[in-house]
């Protein structure tokens, strides 16, 4: 949160996108495109997995923007096929590091004596308004399908969660999702077959 | 097994799909903040492309300013130790040569070598003195001095004579 707060003006606009940064460079100039690409084709679905994690949105962004600055920051020479599994494992630390950020502040808020319910962010009901317009019938059934597959998801294991994302939302093959997870394509296989199974355990009822 | 299999596989296309549709249904607002992170991140991308250049550059001149002082220390060090070491191996023959050369030198520079190279009086002193030194060397005898007259003996002998006369 703060640190789309300290974001300058001209890095909202695309026409602007660099600044005062001068690429002169043609190498570079590809380099960044090829880049922005990259970062332009993940960050909606970094962006699900993220809060499919933290159930957050803003902390869910401010962890797909971590991810981004560091992959940028220390990766965007490495070959452009690295990229996606290097981006999800800065992206999955990251989520790491606000659970325990989070945990550390729960307990600290659990102390305190003045600390009531309206504390708590409310959600902006102008922001959560969704971008399309199914019927309104329709719209219900996913609505409540897609909230109880959130709810699943929240309550999966971590490195479940993880191997099922990958692989059904961000379509990455199982030798990349074993390089972003840091384990053996075996273990890919069983995190992911196992996910399914509480999945389908869960939530049955909404596709039978 | 295969009604199993085939159940799962539908269920995956079902999950994929509901999730296909929770990515189409991101808000404008999240679409924007995470538009201002990826400009966010190009920028960095850049900076640190440039950055990167500089950064070698400062290393390199950093490691030679580094090395220029090591190495002129250890320069120095080899010259010291070169011209303090007392047991240098090869120092006593060149300066015995040295020695040498001064000495033939100085023989050579010697007025009195260069008049005994003329053939002066001195040089018939010293045939003369050569002959006695072989005479004083055989085994004195009657017979020896009749017999063994050597060409060196009757030189002396002149040289005897003209020195008496």
């Amino acid at each position: 949160m703060p640190e789309f707060a300290t974001l300058a003006p001209p890095y909202s606009m695309p026409a602007a996108s660099h600044g005062d940064v001068d690429l002169s460079d043609s190498s570079s100039n590809d380099r960044c495109g090829a880049l922005s690409q990259f970062l332009a084709g993940v960050e909606v679905r970094a962006f699900k997995i993220a809060q499919a994690a933290l159930r957050h949105e803003d902390d869910a962004l401010d962890a797909v923007q971590d991810a981004m600055l560091q992959l940028a920051r220390a990766y965007s020479d490495r070959p452009a096929e690295e990229w996606k599994p290097l981006f999800y494992r800065i992206l999955e630390n990251r989520i790491r590091d606000v659970q325990r950020r989070r945990t550390v502040r729960n307990r600290v808020m659990s102390w305190l004596p003045f600390r009531s319910e309206a504390d708590e962010d409310e959600p902006d009901p102008i922001a959560e308004a969704a971008s399309g317009d199914p019927l309104p019938t329709r719209r219900l059934e996913i609505d409540e399908a897609m909230s109880a597959l959130e709810k699943a998801l929240g309550a999966l294991p971590r490195r479940q969660r993880q191997a099922f994302l990958l692989r059904t939302l961000e379509g990455l093959d199982v030798a990349q999702t074993a390089r972003a997870m840091g384990c053996s394509e075996g273990s890919v296989k069983t995190h992911y077959f196992r996910a399914l199974q509480t999945l389908r355990a869960q939530l049955g009822e909404f596709y039978a | 097994m295969s009604r199993d299999l085939n159940g799962t596989a539908d269920f995956e296309r079902r999950l994929q799909a509901l999730l296909e549709e929770g990515v189409q249904r991101v808000g404008g607002h999240a679409r924007s903040r995470l538009n201002q992170a990826r400009h966010a991140a190009l920028a960095e991308a850049a900076r640190h492309g440039h950055g990167f250049l500089l950064l070698r550059a400062a290393t390199w001149l950093r490691l030679r300013l580094l090395w220029m002082p090591v190495a002129g220390a250890m320069a120095a060090a080899v010259l010291v130790a070169f011209v303090l070491w007392p047991n240098a191996p090869q120092g006593y023959p060149a300066v015995e040569a040295n020695h040498t050369t001064v000495e033939d030198l100085d023989l050579l520079a010697d007025r009195d070598g260069m008049d005994l190279m003329q053939g002066g009086g001195d040089g018939q002193f010293y045939e003369w003195a050569m002959a006695q030194a072989d005479a004083g060397a055989r085994p004195a005898g009657p017979g020896a001095a009749g017999q063994g007259k050597s060409h060196g003996a009757r030189n002396a002998a002149a040289v005897t004579g003209q020195n008496s006369g």
